[in-house]
């Protein structure tokens, strides 16, 4: 495992990522100083889209199975989190991995029946699970219904226990922390035989199993670790916001179709794809929202609008996303060089 | 419990706003029996052809049901150039591609009208709209029963297109088998604009319909979407007038649920239902094994 | 806060002179850059502090849903608003401040609770408010009154009806409007009023209602009291009012359990699509009775014209409360004469608000000055936890402003109106506000011309 790690973040790669992390690392210090809520909060945004692009994209880049439905994962992870936090007590530094384990589960649940499916009948399915999910919270009394449940404010020495901090700037750093642990498990997965084989079933599905490949046993792999990392991505949400109603977690365009286009706009298949995808059209929509739409709310869609434009874009003109689009041009070293395996 | 008289109600109901679905859905149909493609914004361009109507009876008085061709044509016409600048570049790219990009074009025509037609709810009240006739407990209203006879209408041409016109043998002939039609000297690239079109066409005569009876918005065409997917995996997705009947059955079948269920819950019931078809029996009701 | 600019620059200031060190250029050109950056960010720091002298204006934050669905909705509370502060600053302003100006800084909450709470931030640290107002939407409400209380900055809230919002032991929430429970109990004084002047008819009640925090509540609440007050509910049907196309089911499952009253909770679009299906499927409870918000909403009374005639709604104010309250129809004259409309419910509350909100910041001004921005807003807390404010001040039919010890006004209280055949709501009930008799039962569809 080790190895794969020093491997990739060998020469050039390995440079990149230190001067990115030290930007990450000092950004929101200067955020802070500087009282820039806003920049802040696209930040944040940012970090929980990679977190769970790059889940989402275990699925699609590496084993083919397009996801509309991660909303599920995420408002699994979010409710999970904040019913340990409200009604046990259970501080978020556990509570979010538990969030993250119970989505997981709720992902194998959901793998069995639908694995079945091929690519847009999955599509489909994972739409229609997302509803059905949302609908049941409505009216699912536990969970709070359409209420929904916000914890109370705790007083100053809870505050770490609780994870509760004003502001996105705490938040950020777990947010890094958690992108920091997502690749330290999923590179080493990918890199490993397993990931082989999900790339394998990606492209030929049939031909795979003719080679003796498990499909199933392996998308199973797959959808746990990526509905894992979604329902963490639902926990941060949870003590950043301490408020989840299951129109906010379960929303279909603001969670599952964002976390696609990321996946989609950054690359699929490359490894670091969904964290660029992340952090070029959160900006883009956020600013689009704050400075256009707000200001003239007759206009509202118009940030949705223009997602729709670039993700048309990608897929008329460059499907393998920013991170393809740049290595075609040479900007990056082609990805047989450094080690990451390519699609065909 | 409940009487008979609000199921029969329930059931004629169902019948009357069932035809819409069906339009919907016959349209997705066609589109994905000929080309092999799923369109995620079917039901946006049942919105277009309903905002083309409200448009033209807000500014130039003409009646809803005289805007069918008009809205037929505008949404074929668009169905058309979406064919040919969209479509056409991912018919051979990887799903993932296909899948993205009509989702992409979904976005872009529900929250572009909704930037640009405002997030407003519309309505279209047509002279005759309170003209309701009473059988007993049963009431019609005359909008949805024109609605009924007006896409009944649209099925029938559509038929009588497809069996007599040589536009429409083509079709049926691209449909069944593409490299024998292409070498039998048929324009398959023209055929695939004029599915895509008419497919889209047909959606957009189904919101010109709804319009006259119910309240219209930007973001409408998710509910007709979802329920054309329903319709059409329910009635086969080879078979076109399968998709028309099976509209009518999900019409009364939600229509009758609602008496029993609250209505709430209707949609997950439609949600399940359409999870469990598609993992049962792909191939829907009508269904015929594809290419 | 200059400290660490200071020190900042120099770090900054070695760091470039390394660079340029290395890369060969200019030293003195670099120099004069940095010198000249360091000056705009020391001015930029010294004008966010704000100057200590006089305070020429106070910035109050305001958080509504300002697009998405709720637009109209928001768009209503916004000139309630508007207009009250154009009022005060008319009058002189703050004048325990030397007459500084009330102004206004929106944030869009767009209808969703975690936008609301990021505009909050946004308001709280980069505008600097004293204060907030807002949000309308229960939902957005708790998350943009979560911010205030952590960041200790006042917040009042004038429309958002969830009981739950001051149960939660916020020391820094205040709202003015009384919540659904209040209204509730008020709805059973009117049934049982109904049913006392027509002789009982009204015995089974049905219950519709959207499906976010303040239709449920709603429903729970009428669901409690009408129980308690011997009435029987045939049937509670719920729907989810942004995505909802078409209420044929929901009315005829309201048909079929036959109620002779039907309450209804619902925004604008949804109430409009509740009435006219309704009418299209010949559904004739005796009465219907509303809880406010859709159905006073100015757009809904226009898009649905006659066919609302005979509706009831739950208010926490009506126009023909002028005839009852002086104040009112001098306000309400001059607000209509600028904006076309008559009050409503939700722009007269926020009106009311904004100057409650005024007041609070009277009294503050003697104590503090917002240039120290954290005792400022402690002094408009502690304003407001304080304030009496007698009913004869103001324009809601209510008996004053206090706020008990969860913030909650007590001396509020809430009206029936009936639309009526002139397309106005008239007031009914309590009868020493009431200016009409009601219609009772309603007459049926067939038979209105």
């Amino acid at each position: 495992m080790l190895q794969f790690i020093k491997e990739g973040l060998s020469g050039k790669n390995g440079q990149y990522f230190a001067i990115v992390t030290a930007v990450m690392l000092v950004a929101p210090l200067i955020f802070w100083k500087l009282d820039l809520p806003f920049a802040a909060n696209a930040m944040l945004l940012c970090l929980m889209f990679s977190i769970m692009a790059m889940a989402w994209n275990l699925l699609e880049g590496y084993t083919g199975q397009l996801s509309f439905g991660h909303a599920v994962f995420f408002g699994v992870g979010a409710y999970t989190t904040m019913i340990l936090m409200l009604y046990y007590g259970v501080t978020p530094w556990i509570g979010i991995f538990v969030g993250g384990l119970v989505a997981a589960l709720v992902g194998l649940a959901l793998g069995v029946p639908l694995f079945r499916l091929r690519s847009h009948w999955f599509a489909l399915a994972t739409i229609a699970v997302g509803e059905i999910f949302k609908l049941i919270f409505i009216s699912w009394d536990y969970v709070g219904g359409s209420a929904g449940l916000q914890s109370p404010i705790v007083p100053e020495e809870q505050k770490l226990y609780y994870l509760q901090y004003a502001g996105s700037y705490v938040y950020i750093y777990l947010a890094l922390g958690l992108l920091g642990l997502e690749l330290l498990v999923m590179y080493p997965l990918v890199k490993s035989r397993i990931g082989y084989y999900l790339q394998a079933i990606r492209e030929d599905e049939d031909a795979a199993m003719s080679l003796g490949i498990n499909p199933f046993k392996y998308k199973m792999v797959a959808m746990f670790f990526s509905a894992l990392f979604t329902g963490i991505g639902g926990g941060i949400y949870t003590v950043r916001f301490r408020f989840v109603d299951p129109f906010a977690v379960f929303d279909l365009i603001s969670v599952s179709v964002y976390i696609t286009i990321a996946g989609i706009l950054g690359g699929i298949y490359s490894f670091v794809g969904p964290i660029v995808g992340s952090f070029v059209f959160v900006p883009i929509s956020e600013y689009v929202r704050v400075y256009i739409v707000s200001r003239f709310p007759r206009f509202y869609g118009l940030h949705v609008f223009v997602l729709g434009v670039i993700l048309l874009a990608i897929s008329l003109l460059a499907p393998e996303g920013i991170m393809g689009w740049l290595e075609k041009k040479g900007y990056l070293k082609k990805r047989e060089e450094s080690g990451e395996v390519g699609e065909k | 419990m409940v009487g008979l008289d609000y199921v029969a109600n329930a059931v004629v109901s169902g019948i009357l706003i069932g035809s819409v679905y069906s339009l919907v859905g016959m349209g997705l149909a066609l589109i994905w029996g000929i080309m092999d493609v799923i369109n995620f914004a079917q039901g946006d361009y049942m919105m277009l052809g309903a905002f083309v109507t409200y448009w033209a009876f807000t500014l130039a008085g003409v009646d809803p049901l005289l805007s069918v061709p008009l809205s037929f044509l505008v949404t074929f016409a668009l169905g058309v150039l979406t064919q040919r600048v969209v479509i056409e570049r991912v018919l051979d790219a990887p799903m993932v591609s296909q899948i993205t990009a009509t989702f992409a074009l979904l976005l872009m025509i529900r929250y572009g009208a909704e930037a640009a037609f405002g997030p407003y709810t519309k309505r279209i009240y047509v002279p005759y709209a309170d003209v309701i006739f009473r059988f007993g407990t049963i009431s019609l209203q005359l909008p949805r029963l024109v609605a009924f006879f007006v896409s009944l209408g649209v099925a029938v041409a559509f038929y009588v297109f497809l069996k007599t016109t040589y536009t429409g043998v083509a079709l049926r002939a691209v449909s069944q088998n593409r490299m024998a039609a292409y070498l039998m000297g048929i324009n398959v690239r023209k055929m695939y604009w004029i599915a895509f079109g008419i497919g889209v066409g047909i959606s957009a005569v189904g919101g010109t319909l709804v319009a006259t009876f119910l309240p219209i918005h930007p973001e409408m065409g998710g509910f007709y979407a979802l329920i054309a997917f329903i319709v059409v995996v329910f009635g086969g997705f080879g078979s076109v007038f399968g998709a028309y009947i099976s509209g009518i059955i999900i019409g009364v079948t939600e229509s009758v649920s609602a008496l029993f269920i609250s209505p709430s819950l209707k949609d997950v019931v439609a949600f399940l239902l359409f999870i469990a078809i598609i993992l049962v029996k792909p191939t829907g009701l009508f269904g015929t094994e594809q290419r | 806060m200059e400290r660490y600019i200071c020190k900042a620059a120099d770090r900054i200031r070695s760091k470039v002179v390394a660079l340029v060190r290395r890369r060969g250029l200019s030293k003195s050109l670099l120099a004069a850059i940095v010198v000249i950056v360091v000056i705009i960010v020391a001015a930029a720091v010294l004008m966010m502090q704000g100057g200590g002298g006089a305070v020429k204006e106070v910035k109050v934050g305001v958080v509504l849903p300002l697009s998405g669905k709720l637009a109209e909705t928001g768009a209503d509370l916004k000139r309630g608003l508007e207009f009250a502060v154009e009022e005060i600053n008319n009058a002189g302003g703050i004048k325990s401040l030397g007459g500084a100006k009330i102004v206004l800084v929106f944030g869009d909450s767009a209808g969703k609770p975690e936008t609301g709470a990021a505009e909050a931030e946004r308001l709280i640290t980069e505008e600097k408010v004293v204060a907030m107002l807002g949000s309308y939407q229960s939902a957005v409400t708790k998350t943009v009154s979560e911010v205030c209380e952590r960041y200790h900055v006042p917040m009042l809230n004038p429309e958002s009806t969830s009981p739950t919002l001051t149960a939660r032991g916020y020391k820094w929430f205040f709202r003015t409007t009384p919540h659904d429970e209040m209204f509730a109990k008020q709805h059973v004084d009117f049934v049982n009023w109904l049913n006392k002047k027509y002789g009982n008819q009204i015995k089974r009640i049905a219950i519709i209602h959207e499906d976010t925090e303040w239709g449920t509540a709603t429903a729970k609440a009428w669901q409690k009291y009408f129980t308690e007050a011997g009435y029987q509910i045939v049937k509670v049907v719920s729907y989810h009012a942004a995505t909802i196309t078409s209420m044929d089911s929901e009315i005829d499952t309201l048909k079929a359990a036959n109620p002779d009253l039907v309450l209804v909770a619902s925004y604008v679009q949804d109430a409009i699509l509740f009435v006219q299906t309704a009418k299209q499927r010949d559904f004739n409870p005796k009465a219907i009775l509303a809880q406010d918000a859709g159905f006073i909403n100015p757009s809904y009374v226009k898009q649905v014209g006659k066919d609302g005639f005979y509706i009831f709604s739950r208010e926490v104010f009506n126009w023909d409360l002028g005839q009852k309250i002086p104040k009112l129809k001098e306000v309400n004259d001059r607000y209509k004469a600028k904006y076309g409309v008559d009050l409503n419910g939700n722009s007269a509350r926020d009106y009311t608000g904004a100057w409650v909100l005024y007041y609070a910041l009277e009294e503050a001004g003697k104590k503090a000055s917002p240039a120290n921005l954290e005792e400022f807003r402690k002094a408009v807390r502690d304003a407001l936890a304080n304030l009496y404010i007698p009913g004869d001040k103001l324009i809601m039919p209510w008996k004053g402003v206090k706020f008990d010890s969860n913030g909650q006004n007590t001396l509020g209280q809430g009206i029936v109106v009936q639309m009526m055949k002139d397309g106005k709501y008239h007031t009914v009930f309590p009868e020493e506000f009431a200016t009409a008799e009601p219609v009772f039962p309603m007459p049926k569809w067939s038979e209105r011309g």
